[in-house]
């Protein structure tokens, strides 16, 4: 195209988009949503494939795993420590083993500076030989070679070192060991399937049972030489299991390699390091996108082509004129592209605005602009402009098609497809109504549950973690004192909680064999802890000091306990917990179900024991609701008497059980933001229809007005056909959103039942949006001089 | 040879199974510098006769020569250059486009003709000075008395220097005096040796040219 005529088209789209800014802007608002939506799902997809790829050898770099048969799960991330070691050397194709060990939350120190750490692994000293950690400082071949030693992270080496080297400088471990700092490194990438602040020497790891073959807790990677197959490698696995099990261990364990830049997407085993993504939310986040950015094509070629009506005049005076067809079409065919180019340009502004509110739904750290991402944006606007050229090649077509002496008279050629296009509005409001639905049911979910009886009081509780161990010897004390705190009304110490940190360790019942036992699992307590949580009793009573042997000999029970063992009457009964050092000791107490789990898992059965002292790693207190932040101060200084070496934390358990629902919590806002999306797009699909059909009823209207027809009969005879395509959607969605939602559902052992409510705002929703949209059209028709209409011929 | 030359040229509409003829056998021969008026009452055919004329619109069956070539046998393309060059239509309700100015408007045809820019200014100035529309050109058509625009149409019609001009009820949605200025143009380009084809009602412009034919019915009455 010359450039003359090049301007001149762009001088007639901009004066014609100015001129119907509402239709300019909303197809321009149709796409950019549509590219938007593109951006982001793009990113998130490229960030979820991206993972442990900065490793320069992650094609090389392998993660032991191992199934245990028999065992209560399939298979664990994690393996005895030795056997990394011994593979290496024994197996030739191994290059390179390293080892990790995850540290538990620390209270790191450097003058002045104290702040509890969780972010601690000990790893082996080839950590740097199988991984791509790069080091700023120190050397990567001897830092963490000896005990003692740790190498930091920039962002962890600044909290306590500022700008100065930290390498050289000595770190506090709980207030009492000293660790030298013999490396910097480069914060981990947050593309990463773990992360950490800082690595200490597994040198330094004392633990007795390091060198044991039947302790699963290391996770092992290896790196294989040049050409090894994973294969070959793990086919030597089980006669080096034999070697150094006895026959009856080893055949139990199932052994494989996992690939590193599969663990993020891939795996899903007991005890990963951190939870990890899912392919196919990758694959549904894409076709979404994809379906997302078809239907806001398909639309913006709905919109241009029911503009062209209006453009038939132009198209026959051009034709007339001299314009050839091929002139018209890549005229029509330029103003898409500029439309789209304009489109993808909001696009951009639109996604980076929506970026931060897109991260947490996503998870993930993301970001949209930056030095390395020149590429993906350039690929973006490729996307954009194929999306304008697809959806614009068929507009021009038929622009330029436009017989001249017909178009001049204004009888435009009906464009053909009417029923694509209402299946494609039907489809869009089907789609909307099943999300809107699916949004309201999670939300109900989450309201029921949230506000279902626990069967114990949850809140204005508070817990703290006990720190130092004379506290933990002697907690009595501590807790008396805890109590004198204004506003706080009584005190429990405990080894675990309700809210899934139970614990499941074999026991014994009277008269049933080890094989026939139900699942038991248990909350190690103090002889407050019924009265703190206000546990309601079913029977028996509730552990007391004034019974001296509850302490050491006594045991409750849930109903669905004594239900499971099929104890009529279980007080007196003997139960028993050898791993605890707790012999036959009767039942005293039965509670009522309570829900020790989330809401998802059935009650199961548990039992409740006094913990020995050492055991106790929490206190729950629970306090007067009025005034809390006062009880709370009181309670920190309090605290900092008992144990001044440890900072004062706690945390209210009703959150802690509002986390347990934080994934149904994402879904939910994911959820709503696909169906507002959803929506928004299905009325611009509506929007181009009713401007179509009005486009080509102006005669028909004009008629109708002429011989008397109001302008509110005119709206409703336009706004009925679409009506009746949003009601063929939303029936089309009722069954399969009760079907899915249904299954979604059956995830919760407590459920609420699918109510109407949803249904009904789900369809208010849609009426009321393709209302509006249609209404805009139609009216904009019945208003409309019947002169006009009516002045050709 | 003659500029139009049409034998038995016959225009029906498919509707419902049943043809709806709106020319019937037409035979008609324009020489070139002619001044031909068609009339006719409403519905007789004339635009479509114009349109057929102006390769708008084609024959249903007959021969139709335009400057001697075949015109059923011509291609797209060959059409759009025979528009672009020999070509130039005035219609009743202006046609002009509505998102230009009347200097772009002018232009249109030159740039689909692919004239040099410089050209291309020089012989838009020189229309509008001809056509009294100077003041203008910086207007867009809705800004124009309906006499201004029709007389940018006809400006427009003729800036590519067509053999032939077209004009459909050139003054039908004007008053009489705007009318009179217009058909004063016809005379003026007739007078330069164009040749123009007009569809009139009224009898006062069929007299500035120099023959009448008349339609009714799809017939042509000689």
């Amino acid at each position: 195209m010359r450039p003359s005529l090049a301007g001149h088209y762009i001088k007639t789209a901009w004066r014609k988009a100015r001129r119907e800014k509402a239709f300019a802007a909303i197809n321009l608002a149709g796409l950019a949503v549509g590219l938007a939506c593109g951006i982001l799902t793009t990113l998130y997809v490229r960030h979820e494939l991206s993972f442990d790829r900065h490793h320069a050898r992650h094609d090389r770099v392998y993660r032991l795993v191992t199934g245990v048969r028999g065992g209560a799960y399939e298979a664990i991330a994690k393996v005895p420590g030795p056997w990394g070691l011994t593979a290496r050397r024994e197996i030739p194709e191994i290059e390179e083993a390293t080892r990790f060990v995850l540290m538990n939350e620390v209270l790191v120190g450097r003058s002045g500076i104290r702040s509890y750490e969780r972010g601690g692994v000990y790893a082996d000293a080839s950590v740097f030989d199988v991984f791509s950690f790069p080091l700023l400082r120190g050397d990567a071949a001897t830092a963490l070679a000896r005990p003692g030693t740790v190498v930091v992270t920039e962002s962890f080496a600044r909290r306590f070192f500022g700008d100065a080297d930290p390498v050289g400088g000595t770190l506090t471990f709980d207030t009492k060991d000293d660790y030298l700092v013999t490396g910097l490194m480069r914060d981990v990438p947050a593309a990463s399937h773990f992360t950490f602040d800082f690595l200490v020497s597994l040198e330094t790891y004392a633990n007795p049972m390091r060198d044991s073959w039947k302790w699963n807790q290391f996770y092992t990677y290896f790196l294989l030489r040049d050409g090894a197959s994973p294969e070959a490698v793990a086919a030597r696995f089980p006669d080096l299991l034999g070697r150094n099990m006895t026959a009856e261990e080893a055949s139990g364990y199932a052994v494989s390699l996992q690939k590193l830049t599969d663990i993020h997407l891939r795996s899903h085993l007991f005890r990963e390091i951190e939870p990890n993504a899912d392919i196919a939310n990758v694959y549904i986040f894409t076709a979404v996108a994809l379906l997302i950015l078809a239907i806001a094509g398909i639309n913006f070629m709905n919109l241009t082509t029911a503009r062209a009506l209006a453009r038939a005049k132009e198209v026959g005076v051009r034709k007339a004129v001299g314009a050839s067809r091929a002139q018209l079409a890549r005229q029509f065919l330029g103003e898409s592209l500029l439309m789209s180019a304009a489109a993808f340009a909001a696009s951009l502004g639109l996604a980076a605005l929506l970026l931060p509110a897109f991260r947490p739904l996503a998870g993930r750290s993301l970001a949209l602009f930056g030095p390395s991402q020149a590429g993906f944006i350039a690929a973006m606007a490729g996307l954009a402009l194929a999306v304008g050229l697809a959806a614009g090649i068929y507009p021009a077509f038929v622009l330029s098609s436009f017989q001249p002496s017909a178009a001049l008279r204004g009888q435009a050629r009906g464009l053909r497809g009417d029923s694509l296009r209402k299946g494609l509005v039907v489809f869009q409001f089907a789609a909307s109504a099943f999300l809107l639905v699916a949004t309201g049911i999670v939300g109900d979910q989450l309201r029921f549950v949230q506000g279902r009886r626990l069967g114990y009081d949850i809140d204005h509780l508070i817990v703290v973690p006990i720190r130092e161990d004379g506290m933990r010897k002697g907690y009595e004390t501590a807790k008396r004192e805890l109590l004198s705190v204004p506003g706080v009304v009584s005190a429990s110490a405990s080894g675990n909680l309700p809210g899934g940190s139970d614990w499941g360790i074999p026991y014994e019942a009277e008269g049933f064999s080890p094989d026939r036992l139900p699942p038991m699992r248990q909350l190690l307590v103090d002889q407050d802890f019924v009265a703190t949580y206000r546990f309601e009793l079913a029977s028996g009573r509730s552990f007391a000091f004034d019974h001296p042997t509850d302490a050491t000999a006594a045991v409750m029970l849930n109903e669905e306990a004594a239900r499971q063992l099929g104890w009529a009457d279980p007080i007196g009964r003997t139960m028993a917990v050898p791993a605890l050092s707790r012999g036959p000791s009767p039942v005293i107490g039965v509670l009522e179900d309570f829900h020790f789990r989330s809401l998802r898992e059935k009650i199961g059965p548990i039992m409740l024991l006094v913990a020995t002292p050492e055991m106790m790693t929490v206190v729950s207190l629970r306090i007067r609701a009025d005034n809390a932040a006062a009880t709370l101060a009181g309670l920190e200084r309090k605290w900092r008497q008992l144990d001044p070496a440890h900072p004062f934390t706690f945390s209210f358990l009703d959150e802690r059980f509002a986390r347990l629902y934080e994934r149904e919590r994402r879904t939910g806002r994911l959820l709503l933001s696909v169906a507002g999306l959803a929506v928004f797009v299905a009325c611009l699909g509506l929007f181009g229809l009713a401007a179509y059909a009005a486009g080509k009823r102006t005669k028909e209207i004009g008629i109708r007005k002429a011989v008397g027809a109001s302008a509110g009969s005119i709206v409703v005879l336009l706004s009925k056909d679409f009506t009746k395509l949003i009601a063929i959607g939303y029936l089309a969605a009722v069954p399969a959103v009760i079907w899915l939602m249904s299954r979604w559902l059956e995830s919760f052992a407590y459920r609420t039942s699918i109510g109407i409510g949803p249904f009904a705002a789900a369809g208010l929703a849609v009426l009321a949006a393709g209302w509006l949209a249609v209404g805009f059209q139609s009216f904009r028709a019945a208003r409309a001089n019947p002169t006009d209409a009516l002045r050709y011929e | 040879m003659p500029l139009i030359e049409m034998r038995g040229v016959t225009k029906w509409y498919a509707a419902g199974g049943l043809r709806t003829f709106v020319l019937r056998a037409i035979d008609l021969v324009i020489e070139e510098g002619e001044f031909v008026t068609i009339m006719g009452p409403s519905g007789a055919g004339k635009s479509t006769l114009l349109h057929i004329i102006g390769l708008l619109d084609s024959p249903s069956e007959g021969l139709y020569r335009f400057g001697g070539r075949d015109v059923q046998g011509l291609t797209e393309k060959e059409l759009t250059e025979i528009h672009k060059n020999h070509i130039g239509f005035v219609f009743q309700s202006y046609h002009l486009i509505d998102e230009l100015t009347v200097f772009e408007n002018l232009e249109t045809p030159l740039l689909y003709k692919k004239v040099r820019a410089s050209e291309r200014k020089a012989r838009v100035c020189d229309m509008l000075d001809r056509f009294r529309v100077v003041g203008k050109k910086d207007l867009f058509p809705n800004q124009l008395s309906g006499g201004q625009q029709q007389r940018v149409a006809v400006a427009r019609a003729v800036i590519a220097e067509p053999r032939l001009i077209l004009a459909d009820e050139p003054t039908g949605n004007l008053s009489s005096k705007e009318g009179a200025e217009i058909m004063d143009l016809f005379r003026e380009l007739h007078a330069a040796g164009t040749t123009i084809v007009q569809v009139t009602h009224s009898e006062k412009n069929a007299a500035c040219g120099k023959r009448s034919v008349s339609l009714l019915d799809g017939w042509l009455e000689k």
